[in-house]
């Protein structure tokens, strides 16, 4: 604490006492850390977007971007594509949300645990399942097609597709968000509407959703950016409608393209529009920040017959939609396949060639995300505690901010700066596990790091000072009464960290080299090739919704609610 | 073991906390540090501790200078306002934590923290978390924690203000009980006057960083020093004049007022500080002062009113019969005490 108050006056003492603080040295090398993998790949980004292929310096690549409509299309197609999942995806949850949080629904609980397992889903999945059903060759189209029946689509590829699997794969991110709000409001806000008589319907209108807006403008948003930075979903399903992440990828990858400016300079672009974003809902939030919690809890009341039908075929209809992708998994994992046709045939085939042949990737996957989480709760707590506790006048508020950048990162944004920072001298790591590693870790830093400094707030600084009060110096106090206090926020926040990691397809893809392949690059490279063994890949899903639902349930169980 | 404080200063930033503060708590005593919030009375009782360090100044326990000594090599016990009992630990458990981190033998610690929860009369709630027992309860066993090491010093921040206001008072006889029964010296920060004048031994009245005056409760009550002295500690009636060439009060409005000595020398400002206990009702023409009773309040034992003198200043005063407003009332103070500094009210 000496430390911490930095009394102004006598410079001497200050700097030697701040010195001392040990927490100073971990800020400094925290610090370093994020000027390495954060600040440095990016300033390549950067660097290579405003010079041209001579070396010097340049506007011009904008330009042709602007203008370009091999680029602008993709852009206008992403923030369409976002802005209209986002719609859709509120359009399914806020209503339901709303019944939920009000009126007493059979199986509440089991419908929010579901809901939270939809979150945690693997980003590509829901393209990879829908493509399995609705594909060309998908086994719905193709069933339809041998019965003669028509559909009313060709197969799921286009914008509708990628739409469609965004909205049942994003949904529920907003549903818990707004339905924690809703329950958050104070009934007493609500009788007082009623006690100046405003009907049930308008006190809604007027009262309960505009106290809702900030947690559906921020689940919004979230919803929006997982599509708006995700390269599965458009790559796999997206047929000939391209988006920024695709293009950027292809642009970055192919053999042709010698200079990575024209990738840089769209990567960029990716980084303005999520960074817009970002500004347009915290300007939402801030403006309409009413503090709702305190009060008593929201009463639920009793539906009637009719109305709870069809609430209730509503929630699962939802339900159902978005556990599709992980039931067609699942189902084509036990069933055989021969030259990318499905053969109803039950057979544990699949797993025996998964074990035999892909080994590797699932526990590469694991000791990846392994490794990463460990470092990132490390950091994580390192950068929380100095933020939240520490007043450390330049170094602090530079943690706080540099944590947080790689929140607006794209993947494939993030990957192309790796690459382009890493691949010489001074630091090399292009090709290795280690870059793998390194960009998981970075990437669920800021996640990790917030749910970490929510729950400092939770330990109000008089615990640790109790504690030196009776004799324990700083770094005993911290051990013995910080850390049992926050763990379980450390173990769900590294939970909740490691399944986004495990799923990480977006950076992974770019970054990978053989052999460092994880069970994420199997699955898409799978996916991608017509006539690939569907069965494996399937298997190998499934064995990965495994490892993401084991965990999830036992945290979930052991400490009631999970923040994602 | 004594405390003494020569000189502290402390800044934050360009607010000054505290203002070269002087004060000297003999062994065993308990000295209540008393003021309005923001008058720099927890800086002060955090920098005895250690958690904040001064800018200048020396700070003594006993004859060691402890102003460079950390937190945990000071033998201090902290009792603070929001109690701070650790939430994963049970009673005994916070009771016993800095007796294990002295390496005490199990059984002297299990001794010890039996003996303290025997002090608070918590004897029973051992395995109880925090969370589970009451606000009283818990400052019980915030009290037992901060006393188990047998600290030199026993250092309380507010420690009954997140109490209701009947346990307020039965805690803190609790507290004074409990530091004669083991001759602590004790400072104590509260902005509550009932309080601080119920269980000090010695009363020091803070007031944007100074300390204004310093001494046992009743002469701080009694004979205030300064006007913000008079004004905090009990309820007054300041009365600004000033002295005439015969000694009496010459107030403001144009009126004057004898009080049957000399108030100082003549043409000095001064300032008359009367208690509403020690007003009395008289007769016309013995009388004092004269004034309307502009309101009346009934207050259990007594009713305390308030009469507005010619010259619009107003009086309170304590009395017993019911008197209706508008009243016109002679009254004649017993006792007075003329302030010479005028440090404004609280």
């Amino acid at each position: 604490m000496a430390a911490s108050t930095t009394a102004r006056g006598r410079p001497g003492r200050r700097s030697r006492s701040n010195w001392r603080d040990p927490w100073r040295l971990a800020g400094l090398i925290a610090l370093l850390i994020l000027l390495i993998f954060i600040v440095y790949p990016q300033a390549w980004i950067v660097r290579a977007a405003f010079t041209d292929d001579a070396g010097a310096f340049t506007l011009a690549r904008f330009g042709a971007f602007v203008t370009d409509a091999r680029f602008t299309e993709p852009l206008l197609h992403s923030v369409v594509v976002s802005l209209a999942v986002g719609a859709g995806a509120a359009l399914v949850a806020v209503p339901l949300a709303f019944v939920m949080a009000r009126y007493r629904i059979p199986g509440r609980q089991g419908v929010l645990t579901m809901l939270t397992m939809a979150t945690t889903s693997p980003p590509f999945l829901g393209a990879y399942a829908w493509l399995l059903l609705l594909g060309s060759g998908g086994i719905v189209t193709r069933a339809a097609r041998e019965a003669g029946l028509p559909l009313p689509f060709e197969s799921i590829l286009g914008v509708g597709g990628i739409i469609w699997v965004g909205v049942w794969f994003t949904f529920a991110l907003i549903f818990l968000m707004v339905y924690d709000a809703f329950r958050a409001v104070d009934p007493a806000l609500e009788e007082a509407a009623a006690s100046v008589g405003s009907t049930p319907w308008r006190t809604h209108g007027k009262v309960t959703l505009p106290l809702a807006v900030p947690a559906i403008a921020t689940g919004c948003y979230l919803a929006a950016m997982r599509i708006f930075a995700d390269f599965g979903t458009p790559m796999l399903i997206g047929g000939g409608y391209s988006m920024l992440p695709v293009v950027v990828y292809q642009n970055f990858m192919s053999e042709v393209a010698a200079s990575p400016g024209v990738a840089a300079t769209a990567s960029l672009m990716m980084v303005l529009v999520s960074g817009l974003a970002l500004v347009a809902q915290r300007r939402i939030v801030a403006r309409r920040s009413f503090a709702v919690t305190g009060g008593r809890d929201q009463p639920l009341r009793e539906l009637r017959r009719g109305p709870k039908a069809l609430v209730l075929i509503g929630i699962w209809t939802a339900l159902l939609l978005g556990f599709v992708p992980h039931l067609v998994v699942v189902l084509t994992s036990f069933l055989r396949w021969q030259s990318g046709i499905l053969q109803w045939e039950p057979t544990l085939e699949n797993y025996r060639r998964l074990f035999e042949e892909s080994l590797q990737p699932i526990v590469l996957s694991f000791v990846f995300a392994g490794i990463a989480c460990l470092v990132a709760l490390v950091l994580g707590v390192v950068v929380a505690y100095i933020v939240a506790r520490k007043r450390f006048r330049i170094s602090g508020p530079l943690l706080n901010n540099l944590v947080m950048v790689p929140y607006i990162l794209p993947g494939t944004v993030f990957a192309i700066g790796f690459i382009l920072a890493f691949n010489h001298l001074p630091v090399i790591l292009t090709g290795t596990a280690l870059i793998i590693v390194v960009a998981y870790f970075i990437r669920r830093l800021p996640y990790v790091m917030k749910s970490i400094e929510t729950a400092l707030g939770q330990v109000h600084p008089s615990l640790e000072e109790a504690a030196m009060s009776v004799g324990a110096p700083p770094r005993r106090s911290f051990r013995d009464i910080v850390v049992p206090i926050i763990r379980p926020a450390v173990i769900s926040g590294g939970t909740v960290g490691f399944l986004q990691m495990i799923t990480e397809l977006s950076a992974t893809v770019m970054l990978y080299a053989v052999p460092w392949v994880t069970m994420t690059v199997v699955i898409f490279t799978n996916a991608m090739q017509p006539g690939s063994p569907f069965g494996v890949a399937s298997a190998m899903t499934t064995v990965l919704l495994v490892s993401v639902y084991v965990p999830l349930y036992l945290l979930r169980r052991r400490y009631k609610t999970v923040s994602l | 073991m004594d405390i003494s404080i020569e000189g502290v200063s402390k800044t934050f930033g360009e607010t000054t906390a505290l203002e070269s503060v002087d004060l000297s708590v003999p062994s065993g005593r308990l000295a209540t540090l008393l003021g309005a919030s923001g008058c720099g009375k927890t800086t002060l009782l955090r920098i005895i501790a250690g958690f904040e360090t001064a800018d200048t100044g020396a700070i003594r326990f006993g004859e060691r200078d402890i102003a460079k000594v950390p937190v945990w090599k000071r033998r201090i016990g902290f009792v603070f306002q929001s109690y701070a009992l650790w939430p994963h630990m049970t009673v005994a458990e916070n009771v016993a934590y800095g007796l294990r981190l002295r390496k005490l033998p199990k059984e002297a610690v299990a001794e010890k923290v039996a003996t303290g929860l025997a002090m608070v009369g918590l004897t029973g709630r051992e395995q109880r978390r925090p969370g589970q027992l009451s606000g009283g309860q818990q400052q019980r066993v915030a009290l037992a924690r901060a006393l188990a090491l047998e600290p030199d010093v026993l250092l309380m921040d507010e420690p009954l203000s997140n109490l209701d206001a009947k346990l307020r008072v039965e805690m803190r006889r609790e507290i004074r009980r409990i530091q004669q029964e083991t001759g602590i010296t004790a400072v104590y920060v509260t902005h509550d006057q009932d309080e601080a004048l119920e269980i000090s031994d010695l009363v020091a009245v803070m007031n944007g960083g100074r300390v204004e005056q310093i001494g046992a409760p009743e002469n701080v009550y009694e004979r205030p020093e300064t006007t913000f002295v008079a004004s905090f500690v009990g309820s007054v009636t300041l009365l600004r004049g000033q002295v005439t060439d015969d000694g009496d009060l010459a107030l403001g409005s144009g009126g004057k007022v004898g009080f049957g000595r000399p108030l100082g020398p003549a043409g000095a400002a001064v300032h008359v500080a009367l208690r509403p206990e020690d007003l009395r009702i008289v007769e016309n023409g013995q009388a004092q002062f004269t004034g309307k009773v502009v309101r009346s309040s009934f207050q259990g034992g007594t009713r305390e009113s308030v009469a507005e003198l010619p010259g619009g200043e107003l009086l309170a005063f304590e009395h017993r019969r019911p008197l209706a407003t508008g009243a016109t009332v002679g009254l004649v103070a017993e006792r007075f005490t003329v302030v010479g500094e005028d440090t404004g009210v609280a």
